[in-house]
């Protein structure tokens, strides 16, 4: 039972590390009507300049406003100079451009860092603590209470704000919006600012446990479309709670199925996949989708 | 009167399609204007070609100031509130959800006296606040997309087929606030219309397109009264 509870615990914490990347997912396929393939890879760029920034002896916790910040403002740049050209292009363009910015993106940070795996610090104590007679990790706990921190303040700016009200208007009525004088345009590059900085707070999360290196999040963002999916890609809340039930999962199946044990943990993440498509395909909180033509 | 909006000469297409081929019209400070004529006369067009929701040739002036080159969003900015066919209800969010939009631009502090105004000409929006807008009835629709558009204090209303699919009642209580708030608040409004006769009751001025053409107009009280206007462009 202890173990049971210690396997649930840290698969909470992984599950916050999918929670954030799929939502930043989530957040930018409301307002393009398409995932961003480039989003892991964003968010491992922005780790390395936290890295960066750490290395040249900025605190952490500095460092990892300041690396959202800056990660804020390149999924802005990005939005305007990459995306918005070809706006208005079909879909399949669509995914071929998010595709070639995420190979760019890759090899840009190769270049730039290498590709040799680098230690990330944690700002969280290398101790335990009981609770509930299970043991848990500072670090687990410390990324829980850091991703629910994002996820709220998410949360509150999309719910509570008058440009989080905005930001949702433009990206499920872009016309009816424009009518109402938002500036629509805007609003998608906010939304990309947005989710590229919820990417950057799942990657620096992730990098002490993965270890720092250009593919790094290439197996955290196919959890990631696993916690979307199973949400309802639509629902920034249902990728939220997808994105915990999948850490969990994952956790629970490397623990407890012999034959996953921590190679076929990814394949987990495809079942996952598979079987929301084929029994829900709009996910636990997704409404029936009507396909915009 | 001063004219507040003018258009002169305007022409548009989509595409190759031609469906505007120079159309002239005033609306003064303060009037309710009938833009009037058959499906596919270029009513609708000439609506969108005032908010920039279509590329036009021409002059069309607001306030004084030239609208060429402005988006949407800078017209709406001006002071212009267009309520779109289908009503542009934002059906994902609430109605109160709905309503703060319309006070979106609002920088004066004074939206919350207007919340109360526009609950007491539309009462049923007061109860329905807290739910979905895709829960609200065509009638209900159009109560809170007129509401929203008071709520962003234009200078000039454009109203496309206020009536289309609702009760008759409905339509006489919608056209009712269209006039008390033309009337309280000197709010000008071009409106489209398939009910002519409707239209022509509450308007000073009325314009019949027909293919992309302002074939007649005039004081609608006029209008209303040449039976061979009525018959062969009004259809009643």
């Amino acid at each position: 039972m202890q173990e049971f509870l210690q396997q649930v615990l840290s698969g909470i914490a992984t599950g916050g590390i999918y929670a954030s990347l799929a939502l930043a997912l989530v957040l930018i396929y409301n307002a393009m009507g398409l995932v961003n393939f480039a989003q892991g890879e964003m968010a491992m760029f922005a780790t390395f300049i936290a890295l960066a920034l750490i290395d040249h002896g900025l605190n952490f916790w500095i460092a990892f406003v300041l690396t959202l910040a800056i990660a804020f403002a390149g999924g802005v740049v990005i939005q305007r100079i990459v995306i918005r050209p070809v706006e208005r292009a079909p879909v399949l363009a669509l995914v071929i451009v998010t595709l070639g910015l995420a190979t760019l993106v890759n090899g840009m940070a190769g270049f730039l860092f290498g590709y040799v795996p680098r230690s990330f610090p944690s700002p969280f104590p290398n101790q335990t603590v009981n609770i509930l007679g299970a043991v848990a990790s500072y670090q687990d706990l410390g990324v829980i209470a850091v991703s629910a921190v994002v996820l709220v303040l998410i949360y509150l700016l999309l719910q509570r704000t008058s440009l989080g009200l905005a930001l949702r208007a433009a990206s499920h009525h872009p016309e009816a919006s424009r009518l109402l004088g938002i500036r629509v345009s805007w609003m998608l590059a906010l939304g990309w600012g947005l989710a590229s900085a919820v990417g950057a707070a799942s990657g620096v999360m992730a990098a002490p446990i993965l270890l720092l290196q250009p593919n790094m999040m290439q197996t955290v963002i196919i959890y990631a479309f696993a916690a979307a999916v199973l949400g309802g890609i639509e629902s920034p809340l249902g990728a939220v709670i997808g994105g915990f039930i999948v850490g969990v999962l994952i956790n629970l199946a490397g623990a407890y199925l012999p034959f996953v044990g921590g190679d076929l943990e990814l394949a987990v993440g495809f079942v996952i996949i598979i079987v929301v498509l084929v029994l829900r395909p709009n996910g636990l909180l997704g409404r029936a989708s009507v396909r915009r033509v | 009167m001063r004219v507040v909006l003018e258009l002169e000469n305007v022409r548009a297409a989509y595409g190759p399609r031609r469906v505007l081929h120079g159309i002239s019209l005033r609306v003064a400070e303060g009037e309710v204007v009938s833009l009037l004529g058959a499906n596919g006369a270029g009513k609708t067009t000439t609506l969108r070609a005032i908010t920039g929701g279509v590329r036009w040739d021409g002059a069309i002036t607001f306030a004084g100031r030239s609208l060429r080159h402005l988006s949407t969003e800078d017209v709406v900015r001006l002071g212009v509130a267009h309520v779109p066919e289908g009503r542009g209800v934002l059906t994902q969010l609430t109605v109160d959800e709905n309503l703060r939009l319309g006070a979106y631009l609002r920088r004066d502090g004074n939206a919350a006296k207007d919340y109360d105004r526009v609950f007491s000409l539309f009462p049923i929006l007061r109860e329905r606040r807290k739910l979905s807008a895709s829960t609200l009835s065509g009638g209900e629709q159009q109560m809170l997309a007129l509401a929203r558009a008071l709520l962003m204090r234009p200078k000039l209303m454009l109203l496309d087929e206020p009536s289309l699919g609702l009760a008759p009642l409905v339509v006489r209580s919608i056209f009712e606030v269209i006039r008390s708030v033309n009337q309280s608040e000197g709010v000008a409004v071009l409106l489209v219309e398939q009910n002519a006769r409707i239209a022509l009751e509450l308007s000073q001025h009325a314009y019949v397109l027909e293919v992309g053409r302002v074939a007649v107009s005039g004081l609608s009280a006029e209008l209303k009264g040449q039976e061979s206007v009525r018959r062969s462009y009004l259809g009643y």
